[in-house]
């Protein structure tokens, strides 16, 4: 494998933009080490049925978070196991504004979670009164693998 | 730089996984000739483009490429390909390329700009393209190749997005008249390459599935991780935005000194709103920015930038030409500013993209241009064809989402619309999204004449433009909708495409067919 010019080579040695000089208001990166699901791998297709997401596997520890389209109808945690939510054992959603994205639904719902205990682990939802889930009688069922 | 000599260009693009070092991390990426982006091409009008496209793509950690042969591309298309937009993608279709060199008004058949062709690892495509020169007499239908910014990249359907999301693409100048503009002339000149690259935790392009999410949120509320998209198996991921390659680089001038920026958005779908901030309210040290050209054609007068009221917006493969005035010394912050294209949990936020260190002996008597060169007029072409309601939609409940224009995924033999070559047509482009989508028609540039029934009184030539999103009035849903008017060139017909260039919307769906044909078919 060839090895790359200088992250950019001679485009930039052209132009003579140099790299590295930051700013005051720049910064250095955050890494995101999050692992966002939303609503497409509960509904088929993908899912091999309404309401079963697709398994994910995630490492021990790993930060989870869930994107939930709703508004009127509203999620709510209803089953943990092995995951807990971020800074208290069953999270509050944060809720952002989403209109006219998605039919029926006006907001979304961000619910973050941590994974806690290696081995299969499950975070349910309930939306009420059932909309995006209405195939599911209104449950999601995110199941996951914890890796050691 | 590769320049062109005695009217050819000849260059050498290999497409291989190559390391980089992008804000203080280490990522493998798809690139052309191990250089992010690829290198710049230089030409003239009426040069012809001799490309060399090596598929050597592999899978990170994957088997080494396979051995090259040379395949004659232009028979090879998508049309003989199988597999469609699948909820479960096979991965080997990531591999498969070819290259569009956007905004330069040449055939789109054979291995010219075709965007049909299908290019597998292991193949090696020999492109022709044959910028067109000026003719005599002049013919408003046969205009040479305009002088401005264009660029190459991918567009192998379902593979453009992440293809650019890896940062395959590079600039296209041609050299012309603009450049002899003394004002233009004395400007130093820079190539600012706008490009987002979204990489997993490993700093690779994410593998599988790619879903819409809030981009706004940051993942655990954390400022810098908003990236508006998952992959399905979820992975943690970051998008860099660069700038020639750099993250947050610095971009040097003089106070006085006049520069030239030929600034080009890559990013398969970030919109760039710029902002160049200074680095005191004091009207003295506010920037000068005047525009010149837009998407690669020279405007007929240069036009002072409002940052505030009017600021340059940038779609995915809009290209901008400023120039660009400081008078005082110190820190500019060129930025992206926090814009709602209709993603998911509303605008994308706020990003730097560079600074711009103002320092040294001050430069005086820097004029700024004026007059530049008078555009081409439609207003007295008589319209051949009006083309009503093409439409542009999108689900993204479910995966794949998928992106429709006028109700049809893309299908390479799908029934074109067709385009007689030597006449001028109108269409009219109808959002029912409250996404935004960037229009983007090969071969042919247009100018946007009305939107959302507002008549542009000096319209301005364009090959992307974003449709505006539906809205609410007075309770009801009124759609985005705009009127283009397009000269067919008399002198290149063949089957090509228009489409999204929000890329992700592009691979799941949104392109459609049009055909360019001679008068007598």
């Amino acid at each position: 494998m060839r090895v790359r010019r200088l992250s950019c080579g001679l485009t930039a040695a052209v132009l003579a933009i140099v790299g590295g000089a930051h700013s005051a208001k720049s910064q250095e990166p955050p890494i995101s080490k999050t692992y966002i699901f939303s609503q497409a791998i509960c509904l088929p297709p993908p899912a091999p049925a309404p309401g079963t997401c697709i398994p994910q596997t995630v490492p021990l520890g790993a930060a989870i978070q869930v994107q939930l389209p709703g508004t009127p109808s509203r999620w709510t945690v209803v089953r943990l196991s092995n995951v807990e939510g971020d800074g208290q054992p069953i999270p509050d959603p944060k809720v952002i504004p989403n209109p006219l994205r998605i039919a029926g639904t006006s907001e979304i719902y961000i619910f973050n979670f941590r994974a806690t205990t290696a081995g299969p682990a499950v975070v349910t939802f309930q939306e009420s009164p059932p909309f995006i889930a209405s195939r599911s009688n209104g449950m999601f069922n995110y199941t996951l693998t914890v890796q050691q | 730089m590769i320049k062109s000599e005695h009217g050819v260009l000849k260059a050498s693009l290999n497409l291989a996984l190559a390391p980089t070092t992008v804000a203080g991390r280490v990522l493998e990426t798809a690139t052309y000739n191990a250089s992010l982006p690829g290198p710049t091409l230089r030409v003239r009008p009426g040069d012809r483009l001799e490309i060399t496209l090596i598929n050597n793509l592999t899978y990170p950690g994957g088997p080494p490429p396979l051995p090259q042969k040379v395949v004659d591309c232009g028979r090879r298309t998508l049309s003989q390909a199988t597999g469609g937009h699948a909820a479960h993608p096979d991965p080997a279709v990531f591999l498969l390329t070819n290259i569009h060199t956007h905004g330069l008004q040449v055939s789109p058949q054979g291995n010219a700009d075709n965007p049909y062709i299908n290019l597998q690892p292991g193949e090696t495509c020999n492109y022709s393209i044959q910028l067109p020169g000026p003719v005599t007499p002049a013919d408003p239908y046969r205009p040479a190749q305009p002088a401005g910014l264009f660029w190459y990249h991918p567009h192998r359907h379902m593979t453009t997005s992440k293809q650019s999301w890896a940062g395959l693409s590079g600039a296209i100048i041609v050299e012309g008249d603009l450049d002899k503009i003394p004002a233009v002339a004395a400007a130093r000149e820079r190539l600012l390459v706008l490009q987002e690259l979204w990489v997993d935790d490993k700093g690779h392009v994410p593998a599988g599935m790619v879903l819409p999410v809030a981009g706004s949120a940051g993942t655990q509320n954390v400022a810098g991780t908003e990236v508006p998209f998952t992959p399905n198996p979820a992975v943690p991921t970051n998008i860099y935005y660069t700038v020639n390659g750099l993250y947050q680089p610095a971009i040097p001038i003089q106070p006085g000194e006049t520069q030239r920026w030929r600034i080009l958005n890559a990013s398969p779908h970030r919109v760039y709103q710029l902002f160049l901030e200074a680095p005191s309210a004091a009207p003295r040290a506010q920037p000068e920015i005047y525009q010149i050209a837009q998407d690669g054609i020279t405007l007929g007068e240069a036009v002072r930038i409002n940052q505030r009221d009017a600021p340059i917006i940038m779609a995915p493969g809009n290209r901008v030409e400023i120039i660009v005035r400081v008078a005082e010394a110190g820190n500019y912050i060129l930025t992206a500013q926090a814009f709602d294209q209709g993603h998911p949990g509303g605008a994308l936020p706020e990003v730097t993209l560079a600074t711009v260190v103002s320092g040294g002996p001050a430069i005086r008597g820097r004029k700024i241009p004026h007059k530049l060169i008078a555009p081409a007029d439609l207003s007295h072409d008589r319209i051949r064809v009006r083309q009503d309601s093409i439409n542009f939609r999108g689900e993204i409940l479910t995966g794949p989402v998928q992106f429709f224009i006028n109700n049809q995924l893309f299908d390479p033999n799908m029934t074109p619309i067709t385009g007689t070559v030597g006449t001028t047509v109108e269409w009219t482009l109808v959002n029912q999204d409250v996404f935004l989508h960037p229009f983007h028609i090969h071969v042919n540039p247009f100018q946007v004449v009305e939107v959302d029934g507002v008549k542009i009184a000096r319209p301005i030539w364009w090959d992307t433009f974003m449709l505006p999103p539906k809205r609410i009035v007075n309770g009801q849903e009124v759609f985005g909708r705009i009127k283009i008017r397009m000269r067919f060139r008399s002198d290149v017909t063949g089957r090509t495409v228009f489409h999204c260039h929000f890329l992700p919307h592009e691979d799941n769906g949104m392109m459609s067919v049009f055909e360019l044909i001679k008068p007598n078919n």
